[in-house]
């Protein structure tokens, strides 16, 4: 339980975060508008779920060589690696698949390093089954995270809303009052 | 600055917004005379500083933004006093305020007041304090020694509240009828099993609340506790004790039903309602608080526009169909 | 001739001094875009893990700008944000080995927050989009008006917690179950207070210009 909570926060900050700023380049609205489309989500989420899973289990197998130090390198290095294999696979096999989802790769590929954050905390403790476990959660916290704030995020700049807290203020509070709603489940 | 008349819109079940506040404020008001009765003045106290609290909160935001003030909006008081019921009668004044604060300046004014917050403000406020002062919000003065509460804190002999038993697996040592007015260590108002039924039926009637959500919730639970019981009395032992126990019938009444923060379609109602009541079990079985109401409560409201986009996709799909099913098939070339 | 030349320079220094300061204020990442949120609420515990982080942005931040304004444009689109990712990996280790000269004191959990520090959003999007589209200049001012305002956040942060947990409040309160919530409020505040100052500006000259 303690687990969900910790992944549903970030996998909201994450979200937030990453996805507003990517977005700004090609206009939020267009985003948004995107991924009200089921179909574009489920793409993007399962993005998200095919990189946790790579990276989560290549950076268990590596984990017990790697240390400490140098494990953020070996991370980044590896997620950057399947962001870079799909792209060329893509790119070269199905110019029209990455078209279609090219918004998405160099988000999906960033949030997955953030995503796995709780992952790495306890890498140690976990086998491989959990790993697989919770590259798969990762996956569906993000689906669940994403519809939650592509319906809210527009309602947030609201004419009726105090100027000062339209927009990224009220996201900070929403959030907030989230992060207070997961702590029922944190022992 | 003007005070102004408000500018409520009529929905459709008739009444306006501003019928149905104040009919939920009476409800709140006579659920709490039986805590006046049972814990003396201290009790009232609490109940009109918080009411007093969010509404002076309130005035000063809309001060402070340079904004109206509606003198018809009373939800303010609504939410003091929701409040107020949802502590137990000897919780210190400073963690009410603090409650009160957040509830206003965090969880409601900031999205826009009335009709425009995602989350229930009662539900946020009670869910800040207990998770900053759980000690406070959890600790019940002992109401069978016969000492009556003093107006302002002091030490007490404390008990643990049937939810807090049932947590270790203990069987409460009151009978659940006994449970039904309320004469038991918990949340001073949320306790009155009877009278809170009583104002739910009251409110459905007077088409102030929806039925839907409070009932999906209160069964969800009820099936929830039925299905894994914490007693080995049995499941109907168990269901009896899970419901009336802790804050589970106020925040299924009173909360569930807020027609700001449930979904607008019926299906999305129950489903909201059945989505509650499973995380409010959830969180009571695994999670860090003996009553998850309020958690439960601001997690749903998350997922409300997400149901009620959720239901409308169906009802298209489930249209669509049958309209492609009706037109007849084109003639043979 | 002469005057031109040294008005034209007058003119670019400005506009990075503006960049500088709208990345520590009024274009703050965190503030008006939620960019780093996690980073931010992760390594704001103490003042001194604060200090420790705005050193590793400022180092992580001015290469992968470097880097991205020079190679940037010669690469193709798609390979901007692996190259920023590289160059920041690369220079994580460095950066982690000299913040834990300069602060031997600190306990830092470097695989957790190094990661986060490497995936930065600030870091990764400036580098990626912003750095190769503007002269190196600008490109560098804007990396450290961003690691400033970044760092300022985190400095703001430790403090609020630190008198927090050095305060004598009632009741044993338990802010330490709640770091991402109060994290969150205090961010929200101050995104209210960047943005009020930002709309009064806005509307102040826009009766300048009518």
């Amino acid at each position: 339980m303690r687990e969900l909570g910790e992944l549903m926060l970030a996998v909201l900050a994450a979200l937030t975060a990453e996805n507003l700023f990517f977005s700004q380049g090609m206009g939020f609205d267009r985003v948004l508008q995107a991924a009200r489309r089921g179909t574009m989500l489920g793409i993007y989420a399962l993005l998200v779920t095919l990189f946790s899973l790579v990276s989560g289990l290549l950076l268990f197998w590596l984990s017990g060589m790697v240390p400490v130090l140098w494990l953020p390198l070996v991370s980044a290095g590896v997620t950057g690696g399947v962001y870079l294999l799909v792209c060329i696979v893509l790119v070269m096999g199905a110019p029209e698949w990455y078209r279609k989802i090219s918004w998405c790769l160099a988000p999906a590929a960033i949030n997955t390093v953030v995503f796995s954050i709780p992952f790495l905390v306890r890498l140690q403790e976990w086998n491989p089954w959990q790993a697989i476990g919770f590259s798969l959660g990762t996956g569906v916290a993000f689906w669940l995270a994403a519809w939650l704030l592509t319906e809210m995020i527009p309602r947030l700049r609201h004419i009726s809303m105090p100027a000062a807290f339209r927009g990224m203020p009220a996201v900070f509070l929403y959030m907030a009052i989230l992060a207070l709603a997961f702590l029922g489940f944190a022992r | 600055m003007k005070l102004l008349e408000g500018n409520m819109r009529l929905i459709h079940s008739g009444r306006s917004s501003a019928g149905m506040m104040w009919d939920m404020l009476l409800v709140l008001l006579v659920t709490s005379v039986l805590p006046v009765i049972y814990h003396g003045m201290r009790a009232a106290a609490l109940i009109g500083f918080s009411m007093l609290a969010c509404l002076l909160a309130y005035i000063l935001f809309q001060l402070v933004t340079l904004r109206r003030i509606w003198i018809t909006d009373c939800s303010p008081l609504i939410t003091g006093a929701m409040i107020a019921l949802l502590l137990p009668a000897n919780v210190p004044f400073w963690v009410v305020l603090s409650a009160d604060l957040f509830a206003i300046w965090a969880a409601k004014e900031p999205f826009g007041g009335t009709g425009r917050n995602p989350f229930n403000p009662a539900a946020a406020g009670v869910a800040f304090v207990t998770v900053l002062w759980p000690q406070q919000v959890f600790s019940y003065y002992h109401m069978t020694t016969g000492v009556s509460l003093p107006l302002l804190w002091q030490e007490m002999e404390t008990a643990s509240s049937p939810a807090a038993l049932l947590r270790d697996g203990i069987q409460p040592g009151i009978m659940p009828f006994e449970m039904l007015w309320g004469r038991f260590e918990g949340p001073m108002g949320a306790t009155a099993a009877a009278v809170i039924a009583a104002g739910f039926l009251y409110l459905v009637i007077r088409h102030s609340a929806d039925w839907r959500a409070p009932v999906c919730f209160v069964l969800t639970a009820a099936l929830f506790a039925a299905l894994f019981p914490r007693l080995s009395m049995g499941w109907d032992i168990s269901v009896k004790y899970e419901l009336l126990s802790g804050s589970l019938l106020f925040c299924g009444c009173y909360m569930a039903a807020d027609p700001c923060t449930t979904p607008r379609t019926s299906v999305g109602k129950c489903l909201y309602g059945v989505l509650a009541g499973l995380l409010l079990m959830l969180i009571r079985y695994y999670g860090a608080y003996e009553q998850g109401g309020c958690f439960a409560i601001l997690l749903a409201g998350a997922f409300s526009p997400l149901l009620d986009r959720l239901v409308l996709y169906i009802r298209r799909e489930v249209a669509a169909h049958e309209k492609q099913q009706q037109e007849p098939a084109p003639p043979h070339p | 001739m002469k005057n031109n030349s040294r008005n034209q320079r007058r003119r670019i220094h400005k506009s990075w001094l503006r960049a500088f300061r709208d990345g520590i204020f009024f274009r703050n990442p965190v503030l008006t875009t939620g960019a780093g949120l996690y980073f931010v609420l992760a390594g704001s515990q103490t003042m001194s893990r604060a200090t420790a982080l705005s050193l590793l942005t400022v180092c992580l931040m001015l290469p992968a700008c470097a880097v991205g304004n020079l190679l940037g444009r010669r690469i193709a689109y798609w390979l901007r944000l692996p190259l920023a990712l590289l160059v920041s990996a690369l220079a994580a280790v460095p950066a982690q080995m000299l913040v834990q000269w300069a602060f031997p004191q600190t306990t830092v959990e470097w695989g957790f927050l190094g990661l986060l520090s490497i995936s930065n959003a600030v870091l990764l999007v400036r580098a990626s989009r912003y750095a190769p589209e503007k002269s190196f200049g600008a490109a560098i001012a804007d990396a450290l008006g961003c690691a400033a305002g970044f760092s300022l956040l985190l400095f703001i942060l430790a403090a609020v917690w630190s008198v927090l947990y050095g305060m004598e409040l009632p009741g044993q309160t338990s802010f330490s179950r709640a770091p991402v919530m109060v994290g969150l409020l205090v961010l929200a505040c101050l995104a209210a207070a960047v943005q009020y100052i930002q709309n009064r500006r806005e509307k102040r000259e826009r009766g300048r210009t009518l």
